[in-house]
This record gives structure tokens, C-alpha cells and sequence, in this order.
């Protein structure tokens, strides 16, 4: 392996790109500003959930958008209205970022996207790691779409998920295939990953640790299914079938590598994807960032969600 | 997966003070090969390290000029063992090119069809056969026409003498095929110059062609983190520089501002927005990425059909290497790419 190894360069002082908006440095500032959790996972818990309120609350006044909460086929979630909703029975349907471990974007990736699509957006509050491992979360997101196709049959739903969430959603795409159900019309995969034994460049280059952090956060999560498996990483199974599907990543984001080869392989295999990166900003930045970088991103977002919500193909 | 260790590199200038001072001070790490990569990759990989010009050349044409036709036959013979074409020079509006045909015959939907390759090699060389190893595999893999452009090089010659060439070309070809039936493509320089090329090709007013690729480059200055990250990775030297130039940095380009539309057309709005179908593909590590990744929001925001392919863990212009899986697929990308937006019909009768 070492014959493989390339010393990096010394140092490389990397300024911020000029093209990054002042309210986008200062939101990055923000959130490095924020006091960190504590040691316990309740503590890490309550810091994102204070994080995705605070934040919340902001974007509900600015978008008009009502949050309730309720449970669904026995799992909880959180359901988003617009002011002004759109006829008939699409629905949205969200699994949130937060590497497994906590909910960092149940309400942050869905107020902007329930306004923008005006459409109504469910996101499920799936059960998280360490109590629970692969498959729990993805049969509690299986559960809630099956009762969405339950409450109106032929009803179109569009999926989308950020991280830990993009990496849901096309396991529960792969799922749903297998189960011969309708699938989603869409899939909105934000900053996720299809192959979980091979996170590429970017997590080297863009995680704490590196490569052995992102194994050692994918076994945690797979526990003792294999990180090869297509059950876990579809993009190691077949994508016939596979719905249309928008990638968004960013160039200092660690699930760069991962996000860029799932789309090259969706695309090879004729299913109709599309990869849109932002430049110089972190990962996921459009789920803690208010600014007009996070704002294009979800206006883009919401176009192609919207277009596959209301289009017969 | 959001979580403040990982988070904490990319912020830790911000923390400390002004917007002036958000910079990084990335430490020294090992980086293996990117986990992506096909075996044969990691073989290439191994190979372009033994390949790479002597640094005492680096202020000398001539001796460039030298090392890479040299650098550039190689790779040919590798070509050639991948793909059979055969070739011929011709001239056509005044301007030399070499004419590519696939070995196994043109594809039935493409008779009418045909592509223009604009060559790289940082505008001062890549003619012969730097301009085979870039239309060779594009001709044989989609079994279509490809025209290589033997443009005016630099120093001798500057801007806009490629795109004048590129566009007497093309305004040749035009007598034989519908605009809509012509692709351009092009990779590094060639990348940036088909872009230029399609923006003076309306400035002369004839018109679009129906899809262009540009590839490792495109008609934008180098911007954002890949030109300080990508040469890091490769093997070279950051810019010592606290901000990238906004213009080209290359003699071809001197004195020519970027506000410019012809000469930068992806920084003009309305350059941008009369852009055929746009192609830009590159690998994970090479130092155009981030103009690409701009480029390409740049077209879908004007309403431009575009699609963007990364090649994770590969350097600027992989796919001249042709002994992986990875340029094979980018080759197949490139050929669909024009398949899908390239028109079939027949030319007018009268032509």
C-alpha cells in the first residue's frame, strides 16, 4: 500500500474563494461559533436539536411554512405546509442528514423545499445509531411510504435526503425495487454516498481522519452487514429502474468523491442524473447555512423536485 | 453526517478574524490513491510519474515543444493499440487538419454528422500527434468523422488567432453539414478555446453548432480551490499567490481583459445563455475542476443544457491515457453525450 502513498504538498494556504457571499463566510462563522456538545450522545443529540429550531424558526417566518408533529405507521415525523399548497396528492418525502448518529436537517432541508415546490414535505424521524443499526432507519422510512401510497394510491411522491439522509434514500430505492412497489418519481441525492466501501479522495482530503474515520462511521452504522452489500450500497446492485435523480455536492465536502461516482454510474446506466457542485464550501452547507449560496441551492433543489412532482413520464 | 471535527478544518481560519485572513493552513498528510480507481488506474498513475517534464525545461518552447511531442507519440502508440483509425491532412478554409475516420466504418445514425477536436497543450503545442491521441478514440468509439485542427500556436501567435482558425473550419464544414449535425470538443487548452471558438463562431454570425464538450477547461479563468488543491495532489506546486489571477494566466491570453465576452465567454451572461448542449468532464484532481463545476451552474441558471462528469482521484487530462477503464468510460461519455444532442438530418439539397 505504501508504494501507493503521495506525500501532499507542505502547507497550502487555501484562501476562501472570492466567490463565497459575505452572509455565507458569516454563516460558516456562526456555526463554527456555536458552543460544541457535550460528552454524552443525549448532549450531542439536544445540540442539533437546539441548532435545527433556532435555524427553523427563522426560515418558517421567512417562508410562511407551518411545522406539526406527528407519528405515521408508528414512526415519528415532522410535516411541513406551505401557505399556499398545490392541488392534489404529490408529497414530499425527506430523510434527514446527521451521519445516523443525530437529526441535524428535519426541519432546516424542509422548510425552504415545502415553500419552494408547494408541496406538502413529510420527513421522517428515523430511528438512529448506536441503539439502532442498518436496516432499522430504512424500514422506518419503508413504513412511512407505504402508508403515503396507502393514504392515496397512484399518488406521486418525490424523495430527498441530505448525508446520512441521501444515503437513506437510495437505499430505500433499492429497497422499494426489490419489493416491487412503486418507486419514488425522483430522487434529490444531496451530499450522500451509494457506495459505502469506497468514499474516494474526498473523504481523505476533507475528513478529520480521513478514510479510516469514514469506515469507522459506515460500520458503525452497516454493524454487521458487509459495506459491499447492495442492500447498503446500491450502486453495487441494479439501477434499472432507477428514478430520475439530481446530485448536489460541494468541493470541500468529504462525500464529494462519492457523490460525483454515483451519478457517473446512474448516467451509464442510462437513468436520467444530473451532478451540480458548489464550489468551496463544506459539506451539507445548505442545511446549517443561511445564505444566498444555501438559497440557489434549494431554489435548484426545488425546480427539479417540483418538475418530476408534476410532470407523467 | 455533519459533525464539528469534520466541519473544523475547512473553518478553523474563520474562527480567527477577518475575511482577509480565511485561509487554511492545510497540514502535510498521506494520501493514497483515491479507493475509486480501477487497478489498471493505480498502474497509470504509477506510469505519468515517470513521464512528467524535466523542471529545467520549464522557461524553453522549444525544449517543451520537444518533450512533448515526444511525450504525446507515446501515448499515440498506446492509442493506437486500443483504437483502429485511419487518417489524412486536408485543408480546409485555409487552415491544415487532419481528418479521422473509424477502421470499423461511421455509424449508420452518424452519415451527416461530424466533429471538430480543438487540441490541448497550453496553446503552444499538442499538433500531430497530441491532436491523434485526443480524435483517435472519440473517432473509433463513436464511429464518427472527427476533424483535428492544426490551430496557430502561441508564442508566436496569439488570441484570437485559434478561434479564427477553429471558425474557418467550421464555417468550411458548413457547406457539407447542417450546423446542428457539427460537435466541438476539446480538452485543457482545447477545452478553452472551443468555448472562445463557439462564442466567435456567433460573433461571426453563422450558426450554433449543436453540442460542444469542454473538457478539463473551459472559456473562464482558473477560479475557486482547484487550482490551489489539484497541484498539491499531482505531484506539483500551489500559486504562491493570495488570489488567483482573473484572467488566463498563458502568453495566448495577454492583455486581453476578462471582460472580454468573446475571449471569456462563460463570465459573459449573454455568452453564456447562446451556448449550444455543453459537455464538461475532468478528473477529481485536476485544477480546472472548480471552473468547470462553476461553468456548469453558470449554463443550467441560463436555461443552457449541460452536464457535468468528475473522474475522482484522476489528474487534468486522464483520459490522453488510455490503458483504464476510466478513460474508456469517459471516451463512451463524450461519444453519447454528442449522440444525444447532435442532429441527424441530412444537409439541405443545394449544398
Amino acid at each position: 500500500m505504501t508504494l501507493w502513498l503521495a506525500l501532499v504538498f507542505q502547507l497550502i494556504a487555501a484562501p476562501w474563494p472570492d466567490s463565497l457571499s459575505p452572509a455565507a463566510r458569516a454563516g460558516l462563522a456562526t456555526d463554527a461559533a456555536r458552543p460544541p456538545a457535550g460528552p454524552e450522545m443525549a448532549d450531542r443529540r439536544r445540540r442539533a436539536d437546539a441548532i435545527q429550531q433556532d435555524i427553523g424558526r427563522r426560515q418558517r417566518a421567512r417562508y410562511k411554512v407551518t411545522m406539526a408533529e406527528a407519528t405515521m405507521a408508528g414512526v415519528p415525523i415532522r410535516l411541513f405546509t406551505p401557505a399556499d399548497p398545490s392541488d392534489g396528492g404529490e408529497i414530499l418525502l425527506n430523510l434527514h442528514g446527521g451521519g445516523f448518529v443525530v437529526d441535524s436537517g428535519s426541519i432546516t432541508e424542509n422548510v425552504p423545499i415545502a415553500a419552494l415546490t408547494r408541496r406538502r414535505v413529510v420527513a421522517v424521524r428515523y430511528r438512529l445509531i448506536p441503539e439502532q443499526r442498518f436496516p432499522a432507519a430504512v424500514d422506518d422510512a419503508l413504513a412511512v411510504y407505504r402508508a403515503l401510497q396507502a393514504e392515496h394510491p397512484g399518488r406521486r411522491i418525490a424523495l430527498y435526503g441530505t448525508s446520512a439522509g441521501a444515503i437513506l434514500a437510495a437505499e430505500l430505492v433499492a429497497r422499494i425495487k426489490r419489493e416491487g412497489l412503486r418507486p419514488p418519481v425522483a430522487l434529490g441525492f444531496f451530499s450522500g454516498s451509494a457506495d459505502l466501501s469506497r468514499p474516494g479522495d474526498s473523504a481523505d482530503l476533507f475528513l478529520d481522519k480521513g478514510a479510516a474515520a469514514s469506515r469507522a462511521l459506515a460500520s458503525a452504522y452497516a454493524g454487521s452487514t458487509p459495506l459491499t452489500d447492495p442492500t447498503i450500497s446500491p450502486n453495487r446492485g441494479p439501477l434499472t429502474g432507477w428514478p430520475p435523480t439530481m446530485c448536489v455536492s460541494s468541493t470541500r465536502d468529504f462525500l464529494l468523491s462519492a457523490t460525483a461516482d454515483f451519478c457517473r454510474a446512474l448516467t451509464n446506466a442510462g437513468v436520467d442524473a444530473r451532478l451540480t457542485l458548489y464550489d468551496g464550501l463544506p459539506h451539507a452547507f445548505w442545511s446549517y447555512i443561511e445564505a444566498p449560496e444555501s438559497d440557489a441551492a434549494f431554489t435548484d433543489m426545488a425546480r427539479f423536485l417540483r418538475r418530476h412532482l408534476e410532470t407523467d413520464r | 453526517m455533519k459533525s464539528a471535527p469534520v466541519l473544523m478544518l475547512a473553518l478553523a481560519g474563520l474562527a480567527a478574524g477577518p475575511l482577509a485572513a480565511q485561509q487554511v493552513a492545510v497540514p502535510a498528510f498521506n494520501l493514497p490513491p483515491s479507493n475509486q480507481l480501477s487497478g489498471e488506474a493505480r498502474g497509470v498513475l504509477e506510469k505519468m510519474k515517470t513521464e512528467t517534464a524535466p523542471a529545467n525545461i520549464a522557461n524553453d518552447v522549444t525544449a517543451r515543444r520537444a518533450f512533448y511531442k515526444g511525450w504525446n507519440d507515446r501515448r499515440l502508440t498506446e492509442m493506437r493499440r486500443h483504437f483502429q483509425t485511419t487518417e489524412h491532412r486536408e485543408n480546409m478554409g485555409g487552415v491544415d487538419v487532419d481528418v479521422v475516420d473509424p477502421v470499423a466504418g461511421i455509424a449508420p445514425g452518424n452519415a451527416n454528422r461530424v466533429l471538430i477536436n480543438v487540441h490541448g497543450g497550453a496553446f503552444m503545442w499538442g499538433a500531430g500527434s497530441g491532436a491523434m491521441v485526443e480524435a483517435v478514440p472519440i473517432a473509433a468509439t463513436m464511429r464518427v468523422h472527427v476533424v483535428t485542427v492544426d490551430y496557430r500556436l502561441a508564442p508566436e501567435h496569439r488570441y484570437p488567432a485559434a478561434s479564427q482558425d477553429v471558425t474557418a473550419v467550421y464555417r468550411a464544414l458548413l457547406k457539407r453539414y447542417p450546423a446542428a449535425n457539427i460537435g466541438i470538443y476539446g480538452c485543457s487548452a482545447g477545452g478553452i478555446i472551443t468555448a472562445q471558438a463557439t462564442a466567435w463562431i456567433r460573433h461571426e454570425k453563422l450558426p450554433r453548432p449543436g453540442a460542444i464538450g469542454t473538457l478539463c477547461g473551459t472559456g473562464a479563468a482558473y477560479s475557486g480551490d482547484s487550482p490551489y488543491v489539484a497541484p498539491a495532489l499531482t505531484g506539483g506546486t500551489p500559486p504562491p499567490v493570495p488570489a488567483l489571477p482573473t484572467t488566463l494566466p498563458v502568453s495566448y491570453m495577454d492583455g486581453v481583459p476578462v471582460s472580454d465576452p468573446l475571449a471569456y465567454p462563460l463570465a459573459s451572461n449573454e455568452e453564456t445563455r447562446a451556448m449550444p448542449p455543453t459537455l464538461l468532464l475532468a478528473g477529481g484532481r485536476d485544477f480546472a475542476v472548480s471552473a468547470l463545476t462553476l461553468a456548469h451552474r453558470r449554463l443550467a441558471a441560463a436555461g443552457v443544457v449541460s452536464e457535468l462528469q468528475l473522474f475522482d482521484g484522476l489528474p487534468h487530462g486522464f483520459f490522453v491515457w488510455p490503458d483504464m477503464p476510466e478513460s474508456t468510460e469517459a471516451f463512451a461519455t463524450i461519444a453519447r453525450f454528442f449522440d444525444a444532442h447532435l442532429g441527424h438530418a441530412k444537409p439541405p439539397k443545394g449544398h
